[in-house]
């Protein structure tokens, strides 16, 4: 089990880290949720909500592709991809995108969550609540909030934006030292193994 | 719980998403606009004129050149851009140098009423591809006399919209009268005061406007008017803009004094009233929207 672990480790700071070398990315999305799909898939037995996770991130590799591989840019803040791109590339390659990750890091924490739960992990499940709760409360209102970046000057917007930034870098920090906990005790043995030992 | 979470989430976002890209398109011009120009100028003393252009700033097709064909030698080149949310409005300074100036040719240099008259430029894209722009129109006018000049503009202060000159007399000689017709397209958008000795106070940029001393009104000045040599009267003026869409009309305009001296009887343009846009965000705003639902 710890090899997929190290998978999820891998492929999330992957997708969060961007390190642009030109116009590729040497930390590459694509790889990342390629990554994440097949340690998900790799643990989807006692994890059933992976089973849903590993398409969600292969779904995500997909969409990935083009910024992968295209030197133009498809950001939402781009602006002339907000001009010129088409309302079904800016759903696809923006906000879809944003959506679907955010859903993807919910069901990574819940699904190592409820497994920590039933292994008697509670340190773990209280861990993995934790910090899915800290990055989806502060990427929650910056997904709200950030399209307004476009049309409005609102004086403390970037001061909440800061703020927000800054919390769901803990949250996902968080979810990384998460990963590596999960990989530690939950390869250890299980909670029947472990009440044998102890009869 | 979790699951409707999501859908609610995603039907949030997306509405954030739907209206903020709307509203931005809609906010972007479909091109360059060129403003509603009406400019007098006055040739062969190295003339300099603006030309004003509203682009989107995410404009990645921008102007490159722009070439008024019956100025083939203007020096027309980016002086500086005053930026928006959405658009820069550029400022080309249009440049014709002495040796150029000389060189243009007047049909009717007799008669010093014909200017020569431009209403399109020819654009460059930084793409390549080229346009024809309407710009309004551009009065270049022959220089009224070749003699030494009667009257001569000192100390000008010039804002966006408003400024003073003041004319100082290179001898003795009577003014009858100063004609500025082409104004009265202006509607009431410009006041013009005349002022001679206490009726004109110092430009005191700190007083509050209407305490300033002006002068009088140019219409309730008495012409002709005397002046000996060294002696000078002051032209203030100010535009007021009425309506929302006035900023977009650009002006420069070149009263005409009708002159007496003791050799002959000249016209003269010592001055220049000039109008700059400083629209407001509101104001760009609306002119943006009025050119896209034009049909």
């Amino acid at each position: 089990m710890k090899p997929a672990f190290a998978n999820l480790f891998w492929g999330l700071l992957l997708v969060w880290i961007d390190i642009p070398f030109s116009t590729f990315d040497v930390f590459n999305d694509t790889v990342g949720y390629l990554l994440i799909a097949y340690g998900m898939h790799r643990i989807s037995k006692p994890i059933p909500l992976f089973t849903f996770g590993r398409w969600l991130a292969a779904f995500l590799a997909i969409l990935s592709i083009p910024t992968t591989f295209s030197e133009e840019s498809v950001s939402l803040f781009d602006q002339p991809f907000l001009l010129q791109g088409t309302w079904w590339e800016i759903w696809m390659s923006g906000v879809l995108g944003e959506f679907a990750l955010l859903l993807l890091i919910y069901t990574l924490c819940e699904g190592i969550g409820r497994l920590a739960k039933s292994r008697g992990e509670n340190g773990l499940f209280e861990h993995m609540r934790g910090s899915g709760s800290v990055y989806l409360f502060s990427a929650v209102p910056l997904m709200l909030i950030s399209p307004f970046l476009l049309n409005f000057d609102i004086e403390a917007l970037p001061v909440i934006l800061l703020i927000l930034g800054g919390v769901s870098l803990i949250g996902m920090l968080l979810i990384l030292y998460g990963l590596i906990r999960a990989g530690r005790d939950l390869h250890r043995t299980t909670p029947k193994r472990r009440l044998d030992i102890r009869v | 719980m979790a699951y409707w979470g999501f859908v609610g989430l995603a039907v949030a976002v997306a509405a954030c998403w739907f209206f903020n890209v709307a509203y931005y398109r809609e906010a972007q011009l479909e091109h360059p606009v060129f403003l509603d120009h009406y400019i007098e100028a006055e040739s062969g003393s190295g003339v300099v004129f603006y030309l004003y252009v509203l682009e989107n700033r995410s404009e990645t097709n921008r102007i490159e050149r722009i070439r008024i064909p019956e100025l083939e030698d203007a020096q027309v080149s980016r002086s500086w851009n005053d930026s928006y949310r959405y658009q820069d409005l550029a400022h080309f300074e249009v440049f014709l140098d002495q040796e150029m100036a000389s060189e243009l040719y007047f049909e009717n240099w007799e008669h010093a009423e014909t200017p020569i008259m431009i209403g399109q430029v020819e654009v460059m894209y930084t793409d390549g591809s080229v346009s024809t722009e309407n710009i309004g129109e551009i009065r270049l006018y022959p220089r009224l006399y070749n003699t030494d000049k009667p009257l001569s503009a000192q100390d000008k202060i010039m804002e966006a919209q408003r400024g003073q000159s003041t004319v100082v007399a290179q001898e003795n000689l009577k003014i009858t009268g100063v004609d500025y017709n082409e104004a009265s397209r202006l509607g009431n958008r410009l006041e013009l005061y005349w002022g001679q000795g206490s009726e004109v106070g110092e430009w005191d940029f700190e007083r509050p406007e209407e305490d300033r001393i002006i002068g009088k009104p140019i219409h309730e000045v008495q012409f002709p008017m005397e002046l000996k040599l060294g002696e000078d009267v002051t032209v203030r003026y100010r535009f007021r803009d009425v309506t929302a869409q006035d900023w977009s009309k650009v002006y420069q305009l070149l009263p005409r004094f009708r002159v007496e001296t003791k050799k002959e009887i000249i016209q003269a343009r010592p001055i220049t009233i000039q109008y700059s846009p400083a629209p407001t965000e509101d104001e760009v705003r609306q002119f943006v929207e009025e050119r896209r639902n034009r049909p």
